[in-house]
């Protein structure tokens, strides 16, 4: 099926059409901020290629196709979306909206777990109070999320709660017609003394060309803790821009795992605010790409305050005629003293026609810090493959062996044992 | 007996921090020469002016009017990291030149103002050249003054002279190369530099030569609101090989200068070049940041030829605003890039400064060392590229970018670019940041050695990597700079 694609000037106003159908106003969460958003996107203009941050992404050929709103349809079956073994409340989420059939919330009882669309009282307090406070004003397609974005999730962990199981949600892309569109909004508020995990996984069983624009606010209060885990495992025709803003307060912890295994574009904007001091903050990723994939992470640390601690690693292998970006900055504000900040970019490039961008960047205003970075691209490492070789295992077993374990320094730092093996066991057979 | 030593180095680098603390910028002082002035702005005219002043032939007057029409449609590039108020380019002198003299057959009939700069900065232009061994092509602002040691290198059949000269002398040299490494598309700055360089450096090394000297350049801007763009153009032959230093000092004063320089360099099979620069120019007010140099430099070289090499090695301690990425493109397979920098800012001085070393043939190597050191309320930024073709079979880079602070009003950056195209290219970055060591300090303390002294020694030892790629007498004044720049950056 040939997709079709828009020109010319009207481009912005289609793309807008196909993400935001029904007007900001009348809806139920936010209507203020959803109001001042949808005004300020009249001024947005997208990233072209001279934006520092969209320098290796081009944006032109993926809002340029002719999108519709996905349609809703009820799929018969999810337990193929399951994760093995993961005692979990699941919220399924089918073409952006919610399905309230497939969705099962029975462990977190305290918890405030709830499909923007049906907000409890106590869940409109929560998104009237945090909802659009955090992600990025200036940037067109979170913008557009925070305008139009009709469905998603509200995780609101009350204080000193800390959650009896991990909350899956589960985000389904279904055939449809033509190129869909797709968008949802997370938000996730971790009141101080409280702990939970959530993990997110997308899939897509289309074979036409959608994409999606995502949004996730998350607030860790005081000395609170939480773990992400995202999943992106759609099919080679499913593109997606996410961005992922965060907000730490005074000894908070906060853990994210940014896992592409699949997906046509992908870019993932990740920033993290530290606008309390001690805190901690892991940011993982995981990018194994084939075909044409190009996957771009763009993540950036706001050190505001001092005693902060940041750790980032992401690692990718990059196969066939792929392109893998990777942009972090670490940005340490004038009063941020005593920041240990560390940051870490591993390449692995599998073919000829794979490429490798990346920009380690360090932002230093404060004097007594220790921040590094470190980037390296290459090759599998062939001393390990002549030993493993050597040992008369077959060279593709021992490649297996070699990317299981180069993913494994990210892998085994997801505490919930369920989502590893899980992990595992789809990374093992990535390159078959 | 090793304690003995260890006292005497001490001694040593005492001695030369005393030299250096408590004295204002050294190389602060106007000289009065009458100059030749063309008049403010930039336009055609002046571009004809400065052509038919030189008596260049017509290609270059060609070549220069092709660059202003491509400057005028360019905008002044912004992605750097520092600020500074907008450059009104109509408001400069593009060319000056000290009084015009005959040919000049001895010292004796050089202006005593110029000899009396030359020996303040110290350069060996008189006795001092023997000693040296040094041949001096010294350029008074835009017009090469006096050129020594010449008979030497043209036995070996080296030419080394001044771009004009060479423009008169060897006009299909210059022809063949000139634009061919930056051409006058290349940036905004790059451009102006193509229409209206007035002077700079020109070396050409035959085959197989191997030049017997280190070729030195000092510059020096010398006048009032002058703008200064040199050109500078090395041509290393297959198997030859050259060393070429070059330093800078400006006096003090209140107008903000331009310079916008263009270097470049190429490097034919098996040939060697190794270019070094110490760069010292005012700083402007430590306070207020006012009247220092602009410096906007573009540098590249290109290893054309198989097994041939590059090396670039600054240290820049000067200039209120730091523009400059020495670059080398490693064309040739089994080429060798080298990028060794120090890069100092104090007060208010800003610095974006780094390399790029693009890998197009088999085999190529680079590595890239930056040391930067902030202090007071400067902003130093490291930027860099690697880029790795897809025909880069092979290739290896190694960075490392450290930083050091010193007071919590400034700032280090770092930003790398890593483009890597082929599996089998190895490229490994890594960089750090962190404050001066409290404890080395406190260990200089513990034995008598005040603060600002064993900053001196603390920020000569990180950068020793750096300073050791340096050619001798280079490294020691290097050392100076390095302490008078971090000079009241503690307590």
């Amino acid at each position: 099926m040939a997709i079709q694609t828009n020109t010319g000037t009207d481009i912005k106003e289609a793309f807008i059409r196909a993400f935001a159908p029904e007007a900001p106003n009348g809806q139920p969460i936010a209507p203020a901020v959803k109001e001042s958003a949808a005004a300020a996107l009249q001024a947005l203009q997208f990233p072209h290629k001279k934006n520092e941050a969209w320098k290796y992404t081009p944006v032109q050929p993926l809002v340029s196709k002719a999108y519709i709103p996905a349609e809703a349809t009820e799929p018969e079956d999810i337990s193929p979306f399951l994760i093995p073994e993961l005692e979990a409340d699941v919220l399924v989420y089918i073409n952006g909206k919610f399905s309230s059939a497939h969705s099962q919330i029975q462990h977190n009882k305290q918890l405030c777990i709830e499909s923007l669309r049906q907000l409890s009282s106590q869940g409109k307090a929560v998104v009237e109070a945090h909802f659009g406070k955090l992600l990025n004003k200036d940037d067109i397609f979170a913008a557009l999320n925070t305008a139009y974005a009709k469905d998603g999730t509200l995780v609101y962990v009350p204080k000193g709660t800390v959650a009896a199981a991990p909350i899956h949600i589960i985000q389904l892309t279904l055939p449809g017609q033509a190129a869909c569109s797709l968008q949802h909004r997370n938000l996730f508020v971790v009141e101080p003394l409280a702990e939970a995990k959530v993990v997110e996984s997308f899939y897509s069983l289309s074979t036409v060309p959608s994409l999606r624009n995502a949004g996730t606010e998350i607030f860790v209060g005081e000395n609170a803790g939480l773990e992400y885990v995202k999943l992106q495992l759609e099919q080679h025709t499913a593109s997606q821009i996410d961005h992922t803003e965060v907000s730490q307060a005074r000894h908070s912890r906060f853990s994210i795992f940014t896992i592409t295994l699949n997906g046509d574009t992908v870019r993932n904007d990740l920033q993290i605010h530290l606008d309390g001091t001690e805190t901690e903050t892991h940011l993982m990723g995981i990018y194994l790409l084939s075909g044409k994939q190009h996957v771009d992470n763009y993540t950036q640390i706001l050190h505001k305050q001092p005693h902060c601690y940041s750790n980032e690693l992401y690692k990718g292998i990059v196969a066939d005629q792929a392109t893998a970006a990777f942009s972090g900055k670490i940005h340490v504000f004038q009063q941020a003293q005593k920041t240990n900040a560390f940051q870490s970019n591993r390449n692995i490039l599998l073919s000829k026609s794979a490429n490798a961008y990346t920009r380690p960047q360090l932002e230093i205003y404060a004097d007594d810090v220790k921040c590094s970075h470190g980037a390296t691209t290459g090759k599998l490492e062939e001393d390990a493959m002549f030993y493993l070789r050597s040992r008369g295992i077959p060279e593709k077993q021992a490649r297996k062996m070699l990317i299981h374990a180069f993913a494994g320094e990210v892998v085994e730092q997801i505490s919930l044992e369920a989502v590893r093996t899980y992990l595992e066991s789809l990374i093992a057979s990535r390159y078959e | 007996m090793a304690e003995e030593k260890l006292l005497e180095a001490i001694s040593e680098d005492e001695k030369i921090i005393q030299e250096v603390t408590g004295q204002k910028y050294k190389y602060g002082f106007v000289t009065d020469i009458e100059s030749d002035k063309a008049p403010k702005g930039l336009n055609e005219d002046i571009i004809r002016m400065i052509s038919a002043k030189k008596q260049e032939p017509e290609f270059m007057l060609e070549y220069r009017l092709r660059a202003f029409k491509h400057w005028q449609k360019m905008k002044e590039p912004n992605w750097a990291h520092v600020q500074y108020p907008p450059i009104d380019f109509q408001d400069i002198h593009y060319y000056a030149a000290p009084k015009q003299k005959p040919q000049l057959n001895s010292l004796d009939e050089v202006d005593p103002e110029l000899l009396k700069t030359f020996e303040k900065l110290g350069i060996p232009l008189q006795e001092q050249k023997m000693l040296a061994g040094v041949a001096v092509d010294a350029v008074v602002d835009s017009v090469s003054i006096k050129t020594t040691y010449k008979e030497k290198l043209a036995e070996k059949g080296i030419i080394f002279c001044s771009f004009s000269e060479a423009l008169q002398e060897h006009p299909e040299l210059v022809r063949k190369y000139m634009g061919t490494v930056v051409p006058h598309t290349d940036n905004f700055y790059a451009a102006l530099n193509a229409a209206v360089f007035t002077d700079g450096s020109f070396v050409y090394i035959p085959e197989g030569v191997r030049c017997p000297m280190e070729l030195s350049t000092y510059f020096r801007i010398n006048e009032q609101n002058t703008g200064q763009f040199e050109r500078t153009l090395i041509v290393a032959e297959a198997g030859s090989y050259v060393s070429y230093p070059e330093g800078c000092t400006a006096p003090q004063r209140d107008e903000n200068q331009l310079h916008a320089a263009v270097v470049e360099l190429v490097a034919m099979d098996n040939a060697e070049i190794k270019y070094s620069t110490v760069q010292n120019w005012y700083p402007g007010d430590p306070e207020t940041g006012k009247g220092g140099i602009y410096n906007f430099v573009t540098k590249r070289g290109i290893c054309k030829g198989r097994n041939s090499k590059i090396s670039w090695t600054q240290v820049e301690t000067g200039s209120a605003i730091t523009w400059k990425y020495p670059s080398v493109i490693l064309k040739g397979d089994n080429s060798e890039g080298e990028f060794y920098s120090v890069a100092v800012t104090n007060g208010r001085q800003q610095a974006d400064t780094g390399t790029k070393m693009i890998h197009i043939g088999k085999n190529t190597r680079s590595v890239i060392i930056s040391k930067g050191i902030s202090a007071g309320k400067s902003q130093n930024s490291y930027r860099g590229l690697v880029r790795m073709m897809k025909g880069a079979e092979n290739a290896r880079n190694f960075s490392q970018c450290d930083s050091m602070l010193i007071g919590n009003q400034c700032g280090a950056h770092t930003f790398p670019y890593i483009e890597v195209g082929n599996p089998t290219a190895k490229v490994e970055h890594e960089a750090t940041t962190s404050k001066i060591g409290e404890d080395q300090i406190f260990y200089c303390n513990q034995r008598g050695i005040d603060t600002e002294k064993a900053v001196g020694l603390i920020v000569n030892g990180y950068c020793r990597e750096v300073l050791n790629q340096l050619p001798m007498e280079f490294a020691v004044e290097a050392q100076k700079l390095l302490s008078i720049s971090l000079e009241g950056s503690v307590g």
